[in-house]
């Protein structure tokens, strides 16, 4: 038998799963959801930053489309390393697109006005 | 300098005086010696002044009751203490006459306050006044009630050492001493019992009178000339201080009955508002300056006995000093050296040392003068120095002047000490290039959050103002480097 | 001198100065919201990962992602004037005194004032921490800082002291740019965060987890370069090579604004006593946020937010109705609750937050007055590190008389 804690919403529910693969204890459905992925490979969301040009800051938050398998995502952070992309960009803009993953901005950056 | 990986032009040739230590003693000298028309340089090891003992002490001003009657101590801490007041004045350097108050838990003890009284008589301070219990509570209410009585010393002081060493730094700049920082002396070179050049790690310098000044290294400086008429035992003292919300505890400084060797640990208010606790003592090695978890129970518990409701849980933060003690003497070692004419050794500065830096300047000028050294007075020295306007201090009206002038004073960068980015471009204007120089120029740093919110948001503008990658950018000089590089390579 | 006048002013633009300023102007004040950062969002602006908005708006969502989302909404609103990069040094008699670059000196002169201010983290100084004051100290929240904002990295091989959330995030966010994290020394003997964080930023990298552990000495003069961690029960110790510390030990609100005009401080949150409308002992003024009480989760934050904002409002138009004030006490096991105050009558039984003292299983919450005990609440698991929000009930509510909170169960 495997407990498995919950990561998609804050409560953390402990997650039973017995040999015949009968699921107890979570409280919705999402975490049972997670849990039958989570057996088959952990994944995760992937957040990190970007270097940005000619914005009012340095660096762009941004979150991958989908889940990575989890042991890929500092190979892949190194990967987008020399990446930089040019002022503005809007919230939700896909700001990198390899065909394997995805980046998604998670928030808008104005670009900087000279005076 | 001659030689070396890094040569500042102008320094190939002879100068009359280079000065080891750039501590307050060091400093203190070369604003002496900047009176003068002379060619006079300091060298110090570290990025910045007052980054050794000067750093990490109790920050009074003592009258000079307690030394012992016919020492140099004794004579050059009255000394001065008289000379303190206007020239903090012309420094434009803070200096508190707070009081202090000598306490004694027991009866017995008023016979060594009357000691102490009479022996201030001899040294020439004479405003001491033993209290009884009833007045010491009125002047501190919040002292333990099995406190019988005190000494009442009007005159005490306490000021900002190392602010004073930067000030001594500015005025002595201004009028031509010249400040070679990073550069540890590693050698002389002597010829007929003179020093001729002095190795440093950076190149070579020349000059024709030595002054050695370098506190808990003094000894070992006048070891590379084959001097050790005196060796410096370092006693490690440790401190904490609190949030300025309990500065106001006590109103003077507090001393308990002094040791054979020691003044004992304190509770004394500084002069930005915060109280300070310590020091201890304990004999350590020079690169000591570890603070213990046994020592700051004792002196934690300690104060806790002369203060109850000191609350423990208001500590900002701790740090420790040494003292360069020289054991054998017990006083300060300022002469010239017996075995090298041109090196006069200025060791030994344990307390009264602060007390006495303006008076040792001047002694050391006395010296050099009967060396023979000629003292012309400098026509264009200007005396006074300005200190950075700390925004914090100011009206409402003057802050709105100010920011008119110049935008920059709008921009608060240290929220706990309000602290402005015009400030912090001043401070780099006047030689500060590190995150420690900046903090003792501006406060920035020094605040309750000791530097959480301001420390992020300084390392990119020094970066900006000082014209170098921020992975260069250190808090203390040296490997200090605050990170190691961008994220994104 | 610029001098302002308005309704409600909002000390802080991070997510309860936000909120606040939402709902107010909403309700059609007029609003001021002051911002010392160059831009709104607080302390969102540097948590790039996800774990905002599920319990609020249904989906999770990063830090940016929240904070540009309620931005937008009050940036939209005509009655709400947004002051950045000004810093508020001081208020007097309901005026706000800020300084800013542009302006220089400017004063805003308001009917009600929301503080927002959000908390500071605790530094090495107020723990005492012996050894050396080298380079390559850091609270985590200034390391979050200036890696996401920066873009600077702090160090190479990392200790964190504290398991609090920020502490664990840091471990992940370190772990993926390249730094080698040796481990997480938490000095309690469980963690300080959320469990989710346990999991997903430790367990998922391998990082350890020491429990009972702290660091009792720092090596390094210059910059840091390795510490001595301790067991705390069998006092064993050994060295970490590490050229970084991260600490994260606790989260103070940041109340020296609040002081200054004679707000009373709770002592077991840090933060303003106040009532369920969130106001303060003085009056017209309220607070919300990580000011009043360090939160875990941002929507609560919000949540919070919109009731001191229509609070405000109520305040100003004179809508409340006081008649009589009770205090909720915490009682056993109980850290603290917020509010600390009733204002009475009440139409709905407002809902309170606590903590527990430590973690417990198996557990009730009972609120008392005099001798008779309801029951609030049942939970499998209550942790100081996720608070617990929960109904009062309505017979509580009927009397003059003070309220006690406690818990009962077993520890865990």
């Amino acid at each position: 038998m495997k407990i498995l804690t919950c990561i998609v919403c804050p409560a953390g529910c402990k997650i039973k799963i017995d040999e015949e693969g009968n699921i107890q204890g979570a409280r919705c459905d999402r975490g049972i959801n997670f849990v039958r992925k989570e057996l088959l490979g952990s994944e995760r969301i992937l957040t990190t930053t970007i270097r940005i040009e000619g914005g009012v800051v340095k660096v762009l938050p941004v979150k991958s489309k989908g889940s990575i398998p989890k042991e890929k995502l500092r190979e892949v952070v190194k990967k987008i390393s020399s990446i930089s992309v040019k002022a503005p960009v809007r919230r939700g803009d896909v700001v990198y697109d390899d065909g394997e993953i995805s980046l998604i901005a998670t928030r808008s950056i104005e670009e900087v006005k000279d005076v | 300098m001659e030689g070396g990986s890094k040569t500042q032009s102008g320094m190939d040739k002879e100068l009359d005086i280079i000065i080891i230590g750039g501590g307050i003693i060091g400093t203190a000298i070369a604003r002496e010696l900047a009176r003068y028309k002379l060619e006079v340089a300091l060298v110090e090891k570290e990025a910045d002044v007052g980054w050794g003992t000067t750093k990490a002490n109790s920050a009074i001003v003592h009258t000079g009751y307690d030394p012992k009657p016919g020492t140099l101590m004794a004579k050059l801490n009255v000394e001065g203490a008289r000379l303190y007041p206007s020239i903090c004045e012309e420094l434009d350097v803070p200096y508190k006459r707070i009081g202090s108050l000598v306490l004694t838990p027991s009866v017995d003890g008023f016979k060594t306050l009357e000691q102490l009284k009479e022996r201030g008589k001899i040294n020439g301070v004479i405003d001491l006044e033993i209290i009884t219990q009833d007045r010491l509570l009125e002047l501190e209410p919040n002292i333990s009630k099995d406190i019988k009585g005190a000494l009442f010393i009007r005159d005490t002081a306490i000021t900002s050492p190392v602010e004073l060493a930067i000030a001594f730094r500015e005025n002595a700049e201004q009028n031509g001493v010249r400040f070679i920082l990073d550069t540890t002396v590693i050698g002389f070179e002597i010829e007929d019992r003179r020093i001729r050049l002095i190795k440093t790690d950076r190149g070579y310098l020349r000059a024709k009178w030595v002054i050695n000044s370098a506190g808990i290294y003094s000894d070992e400086i006048a070891r590379l000339a084959g001097d050790d008429s005196f060796t410096i035992t370092p006693v490690k003292g440790e401190y904490a201080l609190f949030d300025k919300e309990v500065g106001d505890i006590v109103n003077h400084i507090i001393f308990p009955l002094p040791t054979e060797t020691s003044k004992g640990i304190l509770v004394l208010p500084t002069v930005d508002g915060n109280l300070l606790v310590g020091p201890n003592e304990h004999i350590t090695s020079k690169e000591d300056t570890n603070v213990t978890e046994e020592g700051l129970k004792e002196i934690l518990s300690f104060a806790k006995k002369e203060v109850p409701s000191l609350p423990l849980n208001m500590i900002i933060t701790v740090f420790a000093g040494l003292r360069a003690k020289e054991l054998r003497r017990n006083d300060f070692v300022i002469e010239s050296s017996p075995v090298v004419e041109n090196l006069i050794n200025v060791g030994g500065i344990q307390s009264p040392g602060l007390s006495s830096a303006p008076s040792i300047a001047i002694y050391v000028t006395e010296i050099l003068k009967d060396k023979g050294v000629k003292l012309f007075p400098n026509p264009n020295f200007i005396p006074e120095r300005k200190a950075i306007r700390r925004f914090a201090n100011l009206s409402w009206e003057e802050r709105s002047r100010l920011i008119a002038e110049d935008p920059n004073y709008g921009e608060i960068i240290c929220r706990c000490e309000y602290v402005t980015v015009g400030e912090v471009m001043e401070a780099v204007r006047r030689g500060a290039n590190t995150l420690d120089g900046i903090k003792f120029r501006t406060r920035a740093g020094s605040g309750r959050c000791q530097g959480g919110f301001c420390g992020p948001r300084l390392i990119p503008l020094l970066s900006q103002l000082l014209e170098v990658s921020p992975e260069e950018i250190t808090k203390k000089g040296k490997e200090s480097k605050l990170v190691i590089g961008e994220t994104k390579r | 001198m610029k001098e302002l006048r308005t309704d409600v002013v909002v000390i802080g633009g991070g997510p309860a100065g936000l909120a606040s300023a939402l709902r107010a102007g909403e309700l059609g004040a007029n609003v001021v919201l002051i911002e010392r950062d160059f831009e709104l969002g607080g302390i969102l602006n540097q948590c790039i990962h996800t774990g905002f908005g599920l319990s609020l708006l249904g989906i999770e969502m990063t830090g940016p992602e929240y904070a540009e989302t309620f931005i937008e909404k009050v940036m939209s609103l005509s009655n709400i004037k947004v002051l950045l990069s000004t810093m508020v040094l001081d208020i007097k008699d309901k005026v706000v005194y800020g300084v800013n670059k542009k302006d220089g000196v400017i004063t805003v002169k308001a009917e009600a004032i929301v503080l927002a201010m959000g908390c500071r983290e605790r530094t090495r100084g107020a723990l005492g921490i012996p050894g050396e004051r080298p380079a390559g100290i850091y609270t985590a929240g200034s390391a979050q800082r200036l890696i996401n904002i920066e873009g600077l990295m702090p160090g190479k091989r990392i200790v964190i002291l504290g398991s609090g959330d920020i502490g664990m995030i840091m471990a992940r966010r370190l772990f993926l740019e390249g730094a080698e994290v040796l481990g997480v020394l938490e000095k309690l003997p469980y963690p300080g965060g959320l469990t989710r964080n346990v999991v997903q930023c430790l367990e998922d990298f391998d990082i350890p987890l020491y429990l009972n552990h702290t660091i009792s000495e720092i090596k390094g003069r210059y910059r840091v370069e390795g510490v001595v961690a301790e067991n705390l029960l069998t006092k064993k110790r050994f060295s970490m090579d590490v050229d970084t510390i991260l600490l994260s030990v606790g989260l103070i609100p940041e109340n020296e604004l609040s002081k200054k005009i004679g707000v009373h401080l709770d002592p077991r949150t840090g933060g303003p006593v106040v009532d369920q409308y969130r106001e303060t002992n003085v009056d017209g003024v309220f607070a919300c946020g990580n000011v009043l009480q360090v939160h875990d989760l941002v929507d609560e934050v919000t949540r919070e937010a919109y009731i001191a904002g229509e609070g405000a409002v109520n305040y100003i138009s004179r809508k409340r109705r006081i008649e009589r004030v009770v205090h909720i006490r915490a009682g056993e096991n109980v850290r603290y609750i917020v509010p600390q105050r009733l204002s009475l009558p009440i139409d709905t039984p407002p809902y309170i937050y606590f903590r527990p003292q430590e973690p417990f299983k198996n557990c009730q919450i009972l609120g008392r007055i005099d001798d008779k005990e309801f029951l609030l609440g049942s939970y499998e698991y209550a942790r100081p590190g996720e608070m617990i929000k929960l109904r009062l009930k309505r017979e509580l509510l009927d009397s003059n008389l003070d309220i006690e909170v406690s818990l009962v169960g077993e520890k865990e």
